[in-house]
């Protein structure tokens, strides 16, 4: 955005919609990223291998930390209009290069398809891991500094969930992580990405630090 | 007359046409700029001028493309940390004339380096501006980040401080019109609210009621994003 806003970017492109695909036709797109743009618990309950989770309200502010210039993106979305939400979301931040999209992970569970999920666990499950004091465990918080300034959960890590986009090279894909933020939205995104990194123990933790707070005292 | 706010969900930016005597301006257009043409035209208006309050980096700008289809000028300010290839540098004093509105250019840096604001003024009742369109430098609630040069967080912090200081010397009457609401990532201290007069900001924004520069400084460095 920053080289597009000294050299002048294009018009974006007229037609918003992307093109479906089918399920084989998004398997052989060879997409640099596969976004499934639902509901964090519908990408946590099942979802395609290999994807991630930017729900289409978050593709503003998350999507641009994770797709660089020019690189080519699938979407997976549960209906045709969530689509063009997100595919007019994404042009306004300068990524136009959307290969194709797909609906209906159900369905190819029903074709055969292997589908991925992750747990989303509870403060009772995470209080216990802190507990249990569990090296081979970690609770990454992804909110930005400023709100883990009011309030943090002892014990945690912060890695802002953009960061992600390289720190998770730094993580040992061996390992067991959950991920916290303020609901457990932007944990959703952050542990969709490691997962789609080939990271199998991540799990997210539901309600994050405001179940917390409603859970002391 | 108009001036009417668009507004893009999700990034929170809020973008503006204001138009009189068959003239308009856009200021910090979004890269889908139908929507500017299509009510230009509706208030039988040509756009003639595009105003950048700064280079964004978390949107791309329409005014490239809102250029080529209208044939407007886009102006920029100066120090863009790149020459915008697009625009012509506009300079503190420079004026527009849309109709019977004038719009001067004030240089107000801090949050980028290149940061203007577009003091408006209606020539049929010239006592004092009506409006200000204030980019990323005053927000309703906030001011806007200093965090983007972090070798020079002071001098930018103290820009921010002077710059803030001429927006004031506008006049409480003023209108404020800034280039993000709430829940933009430029800053999280915006009121939910998206309108404001600079007198209102100058009792009620918190960044405002720190009266001393220094202490302004310390302020934004101790600030985390």
């Amino acid at each position: 955005m920053e080289r597009l806003n000294v050299e002048g970017g294009n018009a974006p492109p007229r037609v918003m919609r992307p093109r479906m695909l089918s399920l084989k036709q998004l398997e052989d797109c060879g997409a640099d990223h596969l976004i499934d743009v639902r509901e964090p618990g519908a990408w946590c309950a099942a979802h395609l291998l290999g994807s991630y989770c930017i729900p289409v309200s978050m593709i503003p502010a998350f999507a641009g930390w994770f797709v660089g210039e020019g690189e080519s993106v699938a979407l997976v979305a549960a209906d045709e209009d969530a689509l063009e939400t997100a595919k007019t979301h994404l042009a306004r931040i300068g990524l136009d290069n959307i290969v194709g999209a797909y609906t209906g992970v159900i369905p190819a569970a029903a074709q055969g398809r292997d589908l991925g999920q992750v747990p989303m666990i509870k403060t009772q499950e995470v209080k216990r891991r802190i507990e249990a004091a569990d090296n081979g465990w970690t609770l990454i918080d992804v909110r930005a500094a400023d709100e883990r300034e009011q309030a943090k959960i002892d014990g945690s890590t912060h890695i802002y969930a953009g960061h992600l986009n390289e720190k998770w090279q730094d993580l040992d894909p061996l390992a067991s992580y959950t991920l916290m933020c303020a609901s457990g939205m932007r944990a959703t995104v952050a542990a969709s990405w490691l997962s789609s990194k080939g990271f199998a123990n991540v799990d997210v933790y539901l309600g994050s630090m405001g179940a917390w707070n409603a859970n002391q005292g | 007359m108009i001036l009417e706010k668009i507004k893009t969900p999700g990034l929170s930016h809020l973008s503006y046409i204001v138009g009189s005597g068959g003239k308009a301006a856009v200021i910090d257009p979004r890269r889908d700029c139908e929507i500017y043409v299509e009510k230009a035209r509706a208030e039988g208006l040509t756009i003639t001028h595009i105003l950048e309050t700064h280079r964004n980096e978390d949107l791309v700008s329409g005014s490239p493309v809102l250029a080529e289809w209208t044939g407007a000028t886009v102006l920029h300010g100066p120090n863009a940390g790149g020459d915008v290839a697009f625009a012509k540098t506009a300079r503190e004093g420079d004026t527009v004339e849309i109709g019977q509105l004038k719009i001067e250019v004030l240089e107000t840096p801090g949050h980028t380096d290149d940061s203007l604001s577009f003091v408006l003024h209606d020539t049929a009742y010239p006592d004092g501006p009506v409006g200000v369109f204030t980019g990323d430098a005053l927000f309703v609630g906030d001011v806007g980040r200093t965090d983007f040069y972090p070798d020079r967080a002071r001098e930018v912090a103290g820009a921010l401080y002077d710059s803030l200081q001429k927006l004031l010397e506008l006049g409480d009457q003023t209108l404020l019109y800034p280039a993000h609401g709430a829940g933009s990532v430029c800053g999280s201290g915006m009121a939910e609210r998206e309108f404001s007069t600079i007198g209102h900001e100058r009792r009620n924004n918190p960044r405002l009621q720190i009266k001393s520069r220094d202490e302004f400084i310390e302020a934004k460095l101790a600030e985390v994003h």
